[in-house]
């Protein structure tokens, strides 16, 4: 019984061992090339990209010396070191020993991979995905540039706030420091007596009236900016708790002059006044409009209700956020900011204040955004 | 004789095309020394005015054959700070960018003739918007 149990276990092992030595990825080493491939200098494998150095002709051989998986498209990269160039009469055949990336679709090869003994190997998916991850999986990046820059959360935007501008009531009201807020009353009696019974009484009395009051539905927001008195999803917006939050994120948080950092700032008011669940991604403002759609924002320039009430940016409601274009430069990033109240009455708030009277210079309105469900 | 006419049509284009930069570029040196004399940069309407002639002078300084002087450059420099009181926007500094990149040396040596403060504010908008040109704003 023990000899039985000793056999049984140690053929257990050496299954499980052998069958890990087969589940393990194929080690690439070297690759032949089935057809004429372009060999370029870098990752960019986009038919515009002028990076191609040579024609690896077919019959071409070469050790594998780095894969990268094209995060894009699926597809990998392969730098080779060329040991073998095929016949060719091209002239920019490469020479042996030039190193060079081509390309390797599933679907479309161009290519055989061969492990460390010569084999052919049998899942060239599973063994470039391996390789590519120990050189390093994705397209190299730029040196300076982080390719998984942390995004903030919630709680860091809301913590990360410059500190409110503290203020004593009896300063801030009078400029006399010598002064408090309330003059002394000379008139007042010391004591009223029955003063305790007589407050009770009124807070009865208005509990009671307070009851038999009709309760009327719930009225629409008060929308100051006539325009908008007929569009009460426009005022439920505009009066929601998230807007007076984000645009009060954005007033204590903005700079004296612009850091030319708007979305940024804006992304952080959108996320501490709670109008967005998370922090918006991307580094040009004009991407805001998409993003905001994804989000459950509306873009009232193109809405058919709205479009025809907003021909400049101090038609747009309370809390709206717009987004420009650059007037002549079609890759700037453009500019956004948060309408900070009604009509001509509203600034707008962004890494900086400016109220209506300081138009930007050579920017384009494109979007005017709200969120219909708050 | 036909060659000759070519080519007499072809100076007097160039000569016309010429003066009427250096039109500009004098035009432009007497809009922005007044902005900067009579105070005017606290109005919104005289910024956006400079602004637009600050605009039209790099743009003409790039692409015309004139060379700024460099009393141009200065008034330029001068005036684009001086806007900053109304645009908190900073548009001017977007707007020299280009100046700044064609002729770094002529540029800095305007900023250089202006108060210390003036000269920092002025040099850090030029960075932010060369930093917006290629990061973007997010």
């Amino acid at each position: 019984m023990n000899l039985l149990n000793r056999f049984l276990r140690t053929s257990l092992a050496l299954i499980l061992t052998a069958s890990s030595a087969l589940a393990a990825p194929e080690e690439l080493q070297e690759l032949v090339v089935t057809g004429d491939l372009n060999g370029r200098s870098s990752l960019d494998f986009r038919s515009g990209s002028k990076n191609v150095q040579f024609l690896v002709p077919e019959g071409s051989e070469g050790t594998v010396i780095e894969t990268r998986k094209l995060s894009r498209t699926g597809s990998y990269g392969i730098k080779v070191r060329i040991s073998k160039v095929g016949a060719t009469k091209a002239k920019n055949a490469p020479k042996v020993g030039d190193e060079t990336w081509v390309y390797f679709s599933q679907k479309d090869p161009w290519l055989t991979l061969k492990d460390k003994e010569g084999s052919e190997v049998q899942d060239p998916e599973v063994a470039l995905t391996s390789r590519a991850k120990r050189a390093g999986e994705g397209i190299p990046v730029s040196e300076g540039v982080n390719p998984r820059p942390h995004l903030p959360t919630k709680s860091e935007v809301l913590r990360e706030q410059k500190p409110e501008k503290s203020e004593d009531p009896n300063l801030a009201r009078s400029t006399d420091p010598k002064k408090t807020e309330a003059g002394f009353c000379i008139d007042c009696p010391t004591g009223q007596p029955g003063t305790t019974e007589k407050n009770r009484k009124d807070l009865e009395a208005l509990g009671t009236e307070l009851k038999e009051r009709p309760q009327t539905p719930s009225a629409t927001p008060a929308v100051p900016d006539e325009k908008w008195s007929n569009y009460p999803e426009v005022a439920k917006y505009a009066s929601s708790p998230e807007v007076d939050k984000s645009i009060r994120y954005g007033m204590r948080n903005k700079e004296r002059r612009s850091k030319r950092l708007c979305y940024r700032y804006v992304k952080r008011s959108l996320l501490g006044g709670d109008l967005v669940d998370d922090y918006l991604p991307g580094g040009k403002a004009v991407h805001a409009v998409g993003d905001l759609k994804r989000r459950g924002f509306i873009n009232m320039m193109d809405d058919p209700r709205y479009k025809n009430l907003i021909k400049n940016p101090s038609d747009a409601p309370k809390g709206a956020v717009l987004i420009y274009r650059h007037g002549t430069q079609r890759n700037h990033a453009g500019h956004i900011e948060i309408k900070t109240d009604w009509g001509k009455n509203g600034g707008y708030v962004s890494d900086f204040y400016r109220d209506d009277d300081s138009p930007l210079y050579n920017r384009v309105l494109v979007g005017v955004m709200i969120k219909e469900n708050p | 004789m036909r060659n000759t006419l070519l080519i007499t049509l072809m100076l007097s284009l160039s000569l016309v095309a010429g003066a009427a930069t250096a039109a500009t570029l004098k035009d432009s040196l007497k809009t922005l020394q007044t902005y900067a004399e009579k105070e005017e940069h606290t109005s919104s309407v005289k910024t956006q005015e400079v602004l637009k002639v600050i605009d039209q002078s790099v743009t003409a300084i790039i692409e015309g054959k004139e060379k700024a002087s460099p009393e141009f450059m200065k008034a330029l420099a001068r005036a684009a700070v001086l806007t900053f009181d109304a645009d908190p926007s900073e548009a001017a500094g977007e707007l020299l960018l280009p100046l700044q990149k064609k002729n770094k040396k002529a540029l800095e040596e305007a900023i250089k003739s202006l108060p210390k403060k003036d000269a920092d504010s002025l040099r850090e908008s030029l960075k932010n918007a060369a930093r917006e040109e290629t990061q973007g704003n997010g």
